[in-house]
C-alpha cells in the first residue's frame, strides 16, 4: 500500500519466495541491478541453513528467470559468514561486506573470487563490521563502517582513503551506521541506524542535511538500514524499524510512505500450482493482505531503469517499483 | 501451621547472593555478586522482583544480526533467541519466571510447528512474569499456541473439546482431586468459541505468520453453568475467577513455585506459608516470590546446592559465567542446541505435563554431555568471564595449590564440595605446585588454572544449584 497524493513511484511486481538453496532466497539482504536486467542477490541466509546451501549469491533476471548462484558459507577467502551488502563495480565485479569477516571481498561476475580488502581493527583501511556498501564515481569503495563508527573510503587495493565520523549523535557522527549510497554529486547518505535518521554529507564528508527526525511523526525514521536517491533527488529509505519505505524530496520534506504491496512472484505461482495441499490452505487466510506489507526491509537500490529494489530480509523476495 | 524447616547454619552473605541468583537467575558474575553485596540483599530481592526497573534488551539490535530469530521460520531459531535473552537479560527473574511458567504450561512445537506463535506465547510469559495469576490465565486461555496445543480451536457450542478446560484445572490451576468430571464438563463449555485465527496458513511462500486470538460469539455456549458450586452463564474469564479464588488453587501454585526455586523435597509448612500470601495479596506472583525469597527456608543451608540444576541453568550460567554471546556472533545454535542435548528441548517439552525435574534431568550419557559442554566453556581464556577468571588469579601473585583451588572454587560459586572431592582435586593441583604467573602471557599458569575450572565443572557438586 502507498500511502501518498505524489509518490514518485508505482508498484511493479515482486521477485522471490523462500528456498535453502536453488531458485529463491534464503534472508536476502542486498542486491546489485546489473546489465541487461540481471540481478546480483545476496542471501544472509540464517545459522541453520547457511552451512547447508542458503548463504549464496543468486543471479535472476528482473523478469524472475532464474539463472544461477555461487559462494557459500564459511572462513576461507570466496566464502561468506554474515554478508550484509553488495555492490557491481565499472569492471563488472562485484564487491560483497561481511560482518563476521571484517572484510569487503571482490567476485567475477561468475563468482570467481578475486580479492578481499579490510581486516578486523580500528585503524586506517581496518574495518569492524562493515555492513553497507556503495562506490563512487572513482571506483573507490565507501564502506559503513558500522562498529567503528565511521565511513571509509577504500581504495580497490583497501588503502584507506578517506574517513569520516565517529561515534555520536552529532551532525557527521554515526552510531551503528548500515546501507548507504552516493547520488551523482558525490553526496554519501548513509542509514545511520541507531540514531534514527539519515545523514547527507557532502563530498568532503561535511553534514548536509539529516532525514527522518523531524516534520510530521509518520516522517520519522526508526532504525532505517538502508539508503537509495534518484537523479530528481528523492531519497527512499528502507525503514527497518517501521517496516516501510519512507520517501522524501531532497532537503527532507515527505514525499511518501510505502508500507508494500507484494503479489504472488512467478515462482510463488509456479510452486502453488505444483502443491495443490498448501494452495488450498491459503484460501483459508484470515488476513490475506498481511502478505502485502514489507517486514524487515533491507536493501534498497535503483536501476539505472527507473527502478526501486525493496529487499525483504524476513519474506525473501524483492518488492519491485517502476518510477513514474 | 507448622513452622517452616530450616537448619541453623546460616549462609554467608556471598554465599546466600550467589545462591539467590543461581535460583532467581541464571547466576551472577564476580562483578555482579560484588555489586549485590554493596546493595544488601534484601535491596537486591527487590530489584529482582521489579524487571521493569532494568532496561529491556536491545531486540533491534539482536535482530539486526540474528536475521532468523526477526523471522522465527525454524524452531531452531526461536529456540536460540530465547537462549539468547537468557543469556543476556538485565532482567534475570523475568527470564526465569518465563522459563517457569514454560515448564508449567507446557506447550510443544512438535504439534503446534509455528515457531513465530510459540515465541509469541514465551513472550506473554515473559510479560506476564510476575503478575497476577487471575490475568496469566485468562491471557494463557486466549495464547492461540495453547489453545491449538489442547484442541480448544475445536471446543463448540455444538461438539464439545474437554482438553483444555481438563488440563486448566488439573494441570495448571488445582490438580486432580479437587474438582468432578461435571466441572471440567462445563469448564470447557464456558471456553466454547475461544479459538484463533490465522492470517496466512503456509509457511511458503513467504515465511510464516504470527496468529491471532479470536472470540466466536457465533461458536460459544452462553447457556447456564454450574461449576465448582457457582452457577451462572459463565464465560471463560468467569471460570478462571472462580478458579483462582480455591484454595486447591493456592496450594497447588505455592507447591509449584517451592518446587522450581527451593527445592526438590516439598516442605508442606513453606507451601502453605506461600498459599496464604497469594490468598492475602490477591494471586500476586510477586508477592509469593518476595516472600519466599526472604524466608528463612530458601535463605537455609537445607536449600543451599539442594536442586539439580536444569539443562537451561547448566547451560546459561556456564555462558553467563565466561560472559560469552554478549553480543551477537554465529555459533549460538551450537549453544542453545545444548540444553535440548541435556534433555531440555525448549519449545519442545514431552507432553503437556512439562519436564521431570531433580535427579531425572541427570542420566550417565547427560552427565559426560554436561562435562562435555562445560569443559568446552571454562577452558577458552578468551572468552571474557574465563579471562577475568585468570587475570584475578595471576593478579593474586603466588598461591599454594590450596589457595588456587579455593579461588577456583569461589569463581565458579562459590562451590562447597564434599571432603572427598576437596582431596582428589587437590591432589591434582598439588602435582604442580603453587602457581606462579611468569608474565601477562602464561599460556602453562592459564592452562593449569582452566583445567581446574574444568575439574570443577565436571564434579558432582556442580551440576547442584
Amino acid at each position: 500500500m502507498t500511502v501518498s497524493v505524489s509518490s514518485p513511484v508505482r508498484y511493479s511486481h515482486c521477485i522471490g519466495f523462500f528456498a535453502e538453496v536453488g531458485r529463491g532466497f534464503s534472508n536476502p539482504y542486498d542486491l546489485a541491478p546489473g546489465p541487461d536486467d540481471l540481478l546480483y542477490v545476496l542471501n544472509r541466509s540464517n545459522g541453520a541453513d547457511a552451512p547447508l546451501g542458503g548463504m549464496r549469491v543468486t543471479l535472476c533476471k528482473v523478469d524472475s528467470e532464474y539463472l544461477d548462484e555461487w559462494s557459500h558459507y564459511g572462513e576461507g577467502p570466496g566464502q561468506l559468514v554474515w554478508p550484509a551488502a553488495i555492490v557491481l563495480d565499472g569492471h563488472g565485479r562485484l564487491w560483497i561486506a561481511d560482518e563476521h569477516r571484517h572484510d569487503v571481498q571482490a567476485f567475477e561476475a561468475d563468482g570467481r573470487y578475486v580479492r578481499g580488502v579490510g581486516e578486523f581493527g580500528g585503524g586506517p583501511g581496518q574495518l569492524n563490521r562493515p555492513s553497507g556498501l556503495a562506490l563512487d564515481a572513482e571506483g573507490s569503495l565507501i564502506v559503513a563502517d558500522t562498529h567503528n563508527n565511521r565511513v571509509q573510503k577504500l581504495s580497490p587495493e583497501g588503502e584507506c582513503l578517506v574517513s569520516w565520523g565517529r561515534q555520536g549523535s552529532g551532525p557527521g557522527e554515526f552510531n551503528l551506521p548500515w546501507g548507504l549510497t552516493v547520488d551523482r554529486r558525490g553526496h554519501v547518505y548513509v542509514a545511520d541506524w541507531r540514531n534514527d535518521r539519515v545523514q547527507e554529507l557532502g563530498p568532503g564528508g561535511e553534514p548536509r542535511a539529516v532525514y527522518g527526525t523531524d516534520g510530521p511523526a509518520e516522517a520519522r525514521l526508526r532504525r532505517p538500514s538502508g539508503v537509495a536517491v534518484d537523479d530528481d533527488g528523492f531519497v527512499y529509505v528502507a525503514d527497518w524499524g517501521n517496516d516501510r519505505v519512507v520517501i522524501y524530496e531532497r532537503g527532507g520534506g515527505l514525499a511518501a510512505i510505502l508500507e508494500g504491496d507484494a503479489d504472488l512472484s512467478v515462482w510463488a505461482v509456479e510452486y502453488l500450482a505444483s502443491d495443490a495441499a498448501t494452495a488450498r490452505l491459503r484460501e483459508q487466510a484470515a488476513h490475506p493482505e498481511q502478505e502485502k506489507r514489507f517486514w524487515g526491509p533491507t536493501g534498497i537500490k535503483l536501476d539505472t531503469q527507473g527502478r526501486l529494489y525493496v529487499v525483504e530480509s524476513c519474506r525473501h523476495r524483492m518488492q519491485v517499483y517502476q518510477k513514474r | 501451621m507448622a513452622t517452616a524447616m530450616v537448619e541453623t547454619e546460616q549462609l554467608t552473605d556471598r554465599e546466600l547472593m550467589a545462591h539467590l541468583f543461581r535460583r532467581a537467575g541464571f547466576g551472577a558474575t564476580r562483578e555482579q555478586l560484588d555489586a549485590a553485596l554493596a546493595r544488601g540483599y534484601e535491596a537486591t530481592v527487590e530489584e529482582l522482583l521489579h524487571p521493569e526497573r532494568q532496561p529491556e534488551l536491545d531486540e533491534d539490535l539482536i535482530f539486526r544480526y540474528y536475521v532468523d530469530f526477526h523471522e522465527s521460520r525454524k524452531i531452531d531459531s526461536a529456540m536460540s533467541h530465547w537462549v539468547y535473552r537468557m543469556i543476556n537479560t538485565h532482567r534475570p527473574l523475568e527470564e526465569k519466571m518465563t522459563l517457569f511458567w514454560h515448564c508449567l504450561f507446557a506447550t510443544g512445537n512438535s504439534k503446534v510447528e509455528a515457531p513465530p506463535t510459540m515465541l509469541q506465547q514465551i513472550a506473554t510469559f515473559r510479560r506476564f512474569a510476575l503478575g497476577n495469576f487471575r490475568d496469566i490465565l485468562v491471557d494463557l486461555s486466549k495464547d492461540p499456541a495453547m489453545i491449538f496445543w489442547l484442541d480448544n480451536n475445536e471446543n463448540t457450542k455444538t461438539v464439545y473439546n474437554e482438553n483444555y478446560g481438563r488440563e486448566l484445572l488439573e494441570l495448571f490451576s488445582m490438580g486432580i482431586g479437587n474438582y468432578t468430571e461435571d466441572d471440567v464438563k462445563e469448564c470447557a463449555r464456558a471456553f466454547t468459541g475461544w479459538t484463533f485465527k490465522n492470517p496466512i496458513p503456509t509457511a511458503k511462500p513467504y515465511g510464516r505468520f504470527k496468529w491471532e486470538f479470536e472470540f466466536r460469539s457465533d461458536l460459544h455456549d452462553d447457556g447456564e453453568k454450574t461449576f465448582l458450586g457457582e452457577t451462572g452463564n459463565f464465560n471463560g474469564e468467569e471460570i478462571v475467577e472462580i478458579v483462582v479464588r480455591q484454595p486447591a488453587t493456592a496450594q497447588f501454585l505455592a507447591r509449584r513455585l517451592y518446587l522450581f526455586f527451593v527445592s526438590d523435597r516439598p516442605d508442606q509448612a513453606a507451601i502453605d506459608e506461600l498459599a496464604e500470601v497469594y490468598v492475602r495479596s490477591g494471586y500476586e506472583i510477586r508477592s509469593m516470590l518476595r516472600a519466599l525469597f526472604l524466608s528463612d527456608y530458601f535463605r537455609s543451608r537445607r536449600a543451599y546446592y539442594a536442586m539439580v540444576k536444569s539443562p537451561a541453568d547448566y547451560v546459561v550460567g556456564l555462558l553467563r559465567l565466561a560472559q560469552d554471546y554478549r553480543f551477537p556472533k554465529p555459533g549460538i545454535y551450537d549453544v542453545a542446541f545444548e540444553c535440548r542435548y541435556m534433555g531440555q528441548d525448549l519449545l519442545n517439552p514431552p507432553s503437556v505435563e512439562g519436564w521431570h525435574t531433580g535427579k531425572e534431568w541427570i542420566d550417565t550419557g547427560i552427565l559426560v554431555e554436561r562435562v562435555n559442554f562445560a569443559a568446552s566453556v571454562v577452558t577458552d581464556p578468551d572468552k571474557p568471564g574465563i579471562r577475568a577468571i585468570v587475570e584475578r588469579l595471576r593478579a593474586a601473585g603466588e598461591l599454594s595449590p590450596e589457595e588456587l583451588l579455593d579461588a577456583c572454587l569461589d569463581a565458579m560459586g562459590p562451590l562447597p564440595v564434599r571432603p572427598s572431592t576437596r582431596v582428589a582435586l587437590l591432589a591434582h593441583v598439588e602435582k604442580q605446585g603453587p602457581l606462579r604467573f611468569a608474565g601477562e602471557d602464561d599460556r602453562a599458569a592459564t592452562e593449569r588454572v582452566t583445567e581446574l575450572l574444568q575439574l570443577i565443572g565436571a564434579t558432582r557438586e556442580y551440576q547442584f544449584m
